[in-house]
C-alpha cells in the first residue's frame, strides 16, 4: 500500500507524463519551427539597485 | 526576483573534434563544481557550421546515463549552476566573436514514474529562459524563443547577416541536423 501511494505522488504521475514505452522520437522540420523575437526588458534607473549585472551587454 | 549569483569557476577539459559527417564539427569540453550540491558538472559547448555553438551540461554522476540532459538531481542551486553556464558565452566569444548560441530546455525523466515530460515549453526551458534574458543583453544579440521545442538562439547581431536571416540559417541547420531526435 505504501508503495502504491509513493508511485501515485510521482512527478511524473501527478504531471500526466508520457510513459517511456511510449515516447516516440521528434521530427523536426525547419518550416514548422517558428521562433519569436524576445523583447528584453529594461530596467528603469530608478531600479538600477535591482538589476542583475549582465554578463554580456 | 534578483539574478546576481556569482557562479563558478568554469575549468577547461579538451577540445574534442566529431566526424560524423554531420554539421556538428567539434565540442569544447569543460567542468565546474558546486559546493552547494556538491556535484561536479560537465559543459559541452558543441560548434556547428554556421559559426554556432550548443550550450548542454549534465551532472557528472550521471556521465554513463542514457538519460543525463534528462535526469534532475534535486539539490538546487540553480542560479549559480546557470550562471557558470553562461560563462562560457564571454569566453567563446574571445576566440569566436561572431559566434551564435543556443540550447534546448530537456525533457525531464521521473525515473520514480518512469515518464517523460513533452518536448514543448518544458519546465527547464521556462526556467533557462527567464534566466537568459536577464543575464545576457540586446547590445550583442538578438534573442529567439521556440516554445514549440524548448528552444533559445542568441543571434550575434556581427554575424555580418540580418539577424532574421540568420536565424533561419541556423534553424534550418540544426533541423537537419537533429530532425530525428531519437528516445532517451
Amino acid at each position: 500500500m505504501q508503495l502504491v501511494s509513493a508511485k501515485l505522488r510521482a512527478k511524473g504521475d501527478r504531471l500526466n507524463w508520457t510513459p517511456l514505452k511510449d515516447v516516440k522520437p521528434v521530427r523536426l522540420n525547419a518550416c514548422e519551427i517558428e521562433g519569436k523575437v524576445v523583447h528584453v526588458k529594461e530596467t528603469s534607473k530608478q531600479n538600477s539597485q535591482e538589476k542583475p549585472k549582465l554578463l554580456i551587454p | 526576483m534578483i539574478f546576481d549569483y556569482p557562479g563558478y569557476e568554469l575549468q577547461f577539459i579538451q577540445k574534442r573534434r566529431i566526424k560524423d559527417g554531420s554539421a556538428h564539427l567539434f565540442s569544447f569540453l569543460y567542468k565546474f563544481y558546486s559546493p552547494v550540491t556538491d556535484l561536479q558538472y560537465v559543459l559541452t559547448a558543441d560548434y556547428h557550421e554556421g559559426d554556432f555553438f550548443a550550450i548542454k551540461f549534465y551532472a557528472k554522476m550521471h556521465r554513463k546515463s542514457d538519460f543525463k540532459y534528462y535526469l534532475i538531481t534535486n539539490r538546487g542551486d540553480v542560479g549559480n549552476l546557470l550562471v557558470t553556464c553562461l560563462k562560457c558565452v564571454p569566453l567563446l566569444l574571445g576566440e569566436y566573436p561572431t559566434a551564435s548560441f543556443g540550447f534546448v530546455g530537456s525533457r525531464t525523466y521521473d525515473k520514480n514514474s518512469r515518464k517523460m515530460e513533452g518536448y514543448s515549453n518544458t519546465q527547464r526551458f521556462k526556467i533557462y529562459r527567464e534566466f537568459v534574458s536577464k543575464k545576457i543583453g540586446t547590445g550583442l544579440f538578438q534573442h529567439f524563443e521556440y516554445e514549440e521545442v524548448s528552444g533559445y538562439l542568441l543571434i550575434n547581431q556581427k554575424c555580418g547577416v540580418d539577424p532574421n536571416i540568420k536565424e533561419r540559417q541556423l534553424v534550418s541547420m540544426l533541423a537537419a541536423t537533429y530532425n530525428d531526435l531519437p528516445n532517451p
